[in-house]
């Protein structure tokens, strides 16, 4: 036989199907898929990684019944394992599993409390070492133990941390990545904030499952947890942060009547003013259009003075979360908001030159005001309650 | 081997060893009729009739004025032939004639009339030259002086006629067999657009191609192939468009051809074709005169080859075969985006398979994380790798089309349905097969059906089975490879001196407009630049100026004799 390209080429091409199988091919059903996975510091020092595995089996997709439908009908499982390493726990747990450890899909990393208090920049080798790994991944605190919120249950979606994500993803939240930690930890003059989820207790219906809830910001300073924002100052942060987020609060006028009021536009401008003596001045200016949800007892908001009294009264509710939020950030020493970046935008030259050795310092010192300019729009029903008793105008 | 067999062919007539074993392989025919499988020449010789080229020795063969001497040739070449018809006959006061033809390829009623006017010819002049001049109510008529051409004639429909004394015979064209009548081409429907087809007979459809192009420019230049089916071929061409060297090179090809038949244009197509090993075709075939018409006028040159209604075009490019006729009919807005969809599914048919092998098997951080979810769970009880997967489906889905193409209509009806529910639904539910690949395979079906060139979709069909094997083995490097392997063959192919991936590679930009696009009859002045046409442009230049200066033909530069608007007012 001559040893045409062609003849070449067809020796190749039957050869092929010998090596099939070789060098590193998986099979969809040969990788146990991580959905998420948490960090928690045990007693010993040793670290702890639980992970949450997708269960396609149980998720009746496509096979039908040959996917041995009736089986668990749990579409995850978690399970974990100790080392002295995130790697060496992970391994750990590899041995009792018989499909491959897949962490390419992971779209959720929990971090422990104790190991947030202790420092988390650790964490950030075993979490960009390898290329498998995504840095767009969902970053959040876990309030005790990460593995008991990896456990929460999901009732809409297939598995916690899917549902975990969506929450965090979800609009009046300010969501972080990993990358976006990395550099808020790599950067002067500011310090990362990160989502803090809690367990709840589902509040009606037997089983009374938990689930997990984003209950506030985790302040921390440089790699180290420090403090909660919650309720108001968490409101606060966004506003700080310059990053608008649509969110629901309820106000109360002096008349003790109550409205809950929709916050749905916004924008915020933080300016720094630099003063004589080397003191560092925050001018906040926000903007927002809000609109009205309900008003309890009902009043008639046709009338131009209630419709002032809600502005003013989302004015007032606003400058305070603002003002919380900064007091916090000045009381605890962290940087959340990224004060001294702004200035350093600002300022570059005198930011390198006076402030970024002592910011702390700065930062204690500086003053602030808040103006906010609140416009009511989308008030719903325009008039009075319509189950009011008709009566004769006088 | 074929080289030298066909030299020691052509001095056979001396060599006495073959003839021994030729006339022992047909001694049950000689003991059964007693006839002769040589006949002797006047120079003495035997004539071998079992020789491969006997038509070439035909043509040293000069008709005898003999008739008898005629005769007693014709019938020893015909013995044993049923259909074939010798009429004796008398003209001109006892002096004698033959004619003869083959029954069925000729008009019956024409013949006798042609022999009756022969046959009451009285006291006329004795040359048969004359005869048809004056007697013959014939209007093809041909006169010949040696064997080669008159077999040829007979045997292709004509009639025959020796006359005692003449030293050449006269045929009659006088043809008449039964043809399919035109229809609709199947092979090449359109929704708008002629419906006429080739058929089988040259004849018929050379005068299809000349009602589409009524010009003497056209051109059909006459080739005879094949030493014992003698098939007709026509070389068509545009005399002021073709680039002459492109016709010499066909009709040199063409000439080179030596089989014993040529039954369909396959035959041709691939003894002529640049590269014998490649996937790809580089002839395009079309049953349609419309394209052939329009390829005509594009510089290129057409192949008729009697009994089949596939005539071929040369030379072709790989573009071409993405292009259908309608793509010039119907509107260009849709024409591009037609093409832009071809495009798209011609990616799709090659690749979806191994794509598919080769994301789920090595880069599965690649799918959407939802995705993923479902294919795994779709793929939890398959047995089979996704490689082995894919292929079972692949191969059962050609096995399917194939037996929908070879099997009688009435049948075909129970390949589908069978199909559909064993291979498709039935291999799911088993958990033989999982869902996404019955996706797969079916999108990779519709895909390879819009390739509008039947070969052409063959090619893309056969490559996408080496692709899925490198994918399984390499994954996406593996498809890369093999693209790039596809692509850097294409771009070495030739189809008669023109690379095959022109206009693209090289680059013609000028002639884009035709490809990545269908540009808008108006924009499309002038013909491929890389077929190297002798008249360039199609449109005339002031025409096109006009129409997009205005942006269409409003009708500002026509003058009306008649002012409607006048006329409306008087009444």
């Amino acid at each position: 036989m001559r040893r045409t390209p062609v003849t070449l080429a067809l020796t190749g091409m039957l050869a092929a199907p010998l090596f099939t199988g070789c060098w590193d091919r998986t099979e969809v059903n040969d990788i146990g898929i991580v959905m998420a996975s948490s960090f928690d510091l045990e007693d010993d020092g040793k670290y702890r990684a639980s992970l949450q595995f997708a269960l396609p089996g149980n998720m009746g997709g496509g096979g039908g019944s040959g996917g041995g439908s009736g089986g668990g009908d749990k579409k995850f499982y978690v399970d974990s394992e100790v080392g002295r390493t995130v790697r060496e726990a992970n391994f750990n747990l590899q041995k009792r599993l018989p499909r491959r450890l897949f962490f390419a899909h992971r779209r959720v990393v929990v971090i422990g409390e104790k190991i947030a208090r202790q420092g988390i920049r650790p964490l950030f080798d075993v979490l960009s070492r390898v290329p498998e790994n995504r840095l767009s991944a969902d970053i959040s605190i876990a309030k005790g133990r990460g593995a008991d919120v990896l456990n929460a249950e999901s009732m809409f979606e297939r598995y916690s941390g899917e549902s975990m994500r969506e929450i965090l993803e979800s609009e009046n939240i300010l969501n972080v990545s990993l990358k976006d930690v990395a550099q808020q930890l790599a950067e002067e003059g500011v310090d990362p904030f990160i989502a803090l989820f809690e367990l709840r207790k589902q509040q009606e219906g037997k089983q009374g499952a938990s689930q997990a809830e984003v209950v506030g910001y985790c302040q921390f300073k440089d790699d180290k947890l420090v403090d909660v924002l919650k309720g108001a100052a968490a409101e606060g942060l966004p506003w700080l942060k310059q990053q608008f987020q649509p969110y629901v609060t309820t106000v109360r006028d002096e008349r003790n009547v109550l409205y809950t009021v929709n916050i749905y536009r916004g924008t915020s401008r933080v300016k720094p003013i630099l003063k004589p003596g080397g003191q560092v001045h925050y001018d906040i200016k926000i903007e927002l259009a809000t609109g009205l949800l309900e008003v309890a007892p009902p009043e008639d908001m046709s009338k131009i003075e209630n419709l002032h009294g809600v502005e003013h009264e989302v004015e007032k509710h606003v400058k305070q979360a603002v003002e919380l939020c900064f007091k916090q950030i000045q009381a605890k020493r962290a940087d959340s908001a990224g004060l001294g970046l702004i200035l350093a935008r600002k300022y570059p030259k005198i930011w390198l030159e006076q402030y970024k050795d002592r910011w702390y310092d700065v930062m204690d010192k500086a003053t602030f005001n808040v103006t906010v300019t609140a416009h009511a729009e989308r008030l719903g029903l325009t008039s009075e309650n319509i189950a009011t008793k008709e009566r004769k105008k006088e | 081997m074929p080289h030298g067999r066909r030299k020691s062919g052509t001095s056979s007539s001396q060599n006495p060893s073959q003839d021994q074993s030729q006339a022992r392989q047909n001694q049950p025919n000689e003991t059964n009729s007693g006839q002769k499988t040589s006949i002797p020449t006047p120079a003495g010789e035997q004539l071998d009739l079992y020789h491969r080229e006997y038509v070439k020795q035909f043509q040293d063969l000069p008709i005898s004025h003999v008739l008898d001497q005629n005769m007693s040739y014709v019938q020893s070449a015909f013995h044993d032939c049923s259909d074939f018809v010798i009429r004796q006959f008398e003209i001109q006061k006892g002096r004698r004639a033959v004619a003869a033809y083959v029954e069925g390829l000729v008009d019956d009623a024409q013949v006798n009339a042609a022999l009756k006017a022969l046959m009451i010819d009285e006291g006329g002049p004795g040359k048969t030259d004359l005869l048809s001049s004056k007697s013959l109510p014939v209007a093809k008529t041909t006169h010949v002086f040696n064997y080669a051409e008159w077999l040829t004639g007979v045997l292709s429909g004509d009639t025959g006629i020796f006359i005692d004394g003449d030293e050449h015979a006269i045929l009659l064209g006088l043809g008449g067999s039964e043809t399919r009548s035109i229809a609709e081409p199947e092979t090449e429907a359109v929704v708008r657009g002629p419906r006429e087809g080739y058929v089988e007979s040259i004849r018929t459809n050379t005068s299809l191609l000349r009602r589409k192009l009524k010009t003497p420019q056209l051109k059909t230049r006459s080739v005879v192939v094949g030493r014992h089916s003698n098939t007709n071929l026509v070389v068509a061409y545009m005399e002021s468009i073709a680039d002459p060297a492109l016709v010499e090179e066909v009709l040199q090809r063409l000439d080179k051809i030596d089989i014993d038949a040529v039954l369909e244009s396959g035959y041709v197509e691939e003894l002529i074709q640049d590269s014998t090993y490649s996937p790809f075709p580089q002839v395009q075939h079309t049953e349609r005169p419309d394209t052939t018409a329009a390829a005509l006028l594009e510089g290129r040159v057409a192949i008729f080859v009697d009994g089949t209604p596939f005539v071929l075009i040369v030379p072709t490019t790989f573009w071409q075969m993405m292009q259908a006729n309608e793509d010039y009919y119907e509107r260009f807005q849709m024409a591009t985006l037609v093409r832009v969809l071809r495009y798209l599914f011609l990616i799709v048919a090659l690749t979806t398979p191994a794509l598919y092998v080769a994301i789920t098997t090595y880069h599965q951080a690649m799918i959407p994380t939802t995705l993923l979810l479902s294919l795994a769970a779709a793929r939890e009880a398959i047995p089979f790798p996704a490689v082995v997967e894919a292929l079972i489906m692949e191969i059962s889905f050609e096995a399917l089309r194939e037996a929908g193409v070879r099997l009688p209509k009435t049948v075909g009806q129970a390949v589908s349905i069978l199909g559909a529910l064993v291979v498709g639904q039935a291999a799911v539910e088993a958990g033989i097969v999982s869902a996404p690949m019955v996706i797969i395979v079916s999108i990779t079906g519709i895909a390879s059906f819009t390739i509008p060139r039947y070969n052409a979709a063959i090619a893309f069909r056969m490559l996408r089975f080496p692709l899925l094997i490198l994918a399984s083995v390499f994954g996406m490097f593996g498809i890369l490879i093999g693209v790039m392997f596809i692509l850097g063959h294409m771009a070495k192919l030739r189809s008669f001196g023109v690379p095959y991936l022109s206009p693209t590679s090289p680059l013609a930009s000028s002639d884009l407009k035709d490809i990545l696009i269908r540009a808008p009859w108006s924009q499309m002045g002038a013909r491929p630049e890389y077929l190297d046409t002798q008249d360039t442009q199609r449109t005339d230049r002031g025409m096109r100026q006009e129409l997009s200066a205005q942006g269409g033909q409003k009708g500002k530069q026509i003058e009306h004799d008649h002012q409607a608007g006048a006329e409306e007012e008087g009444s």
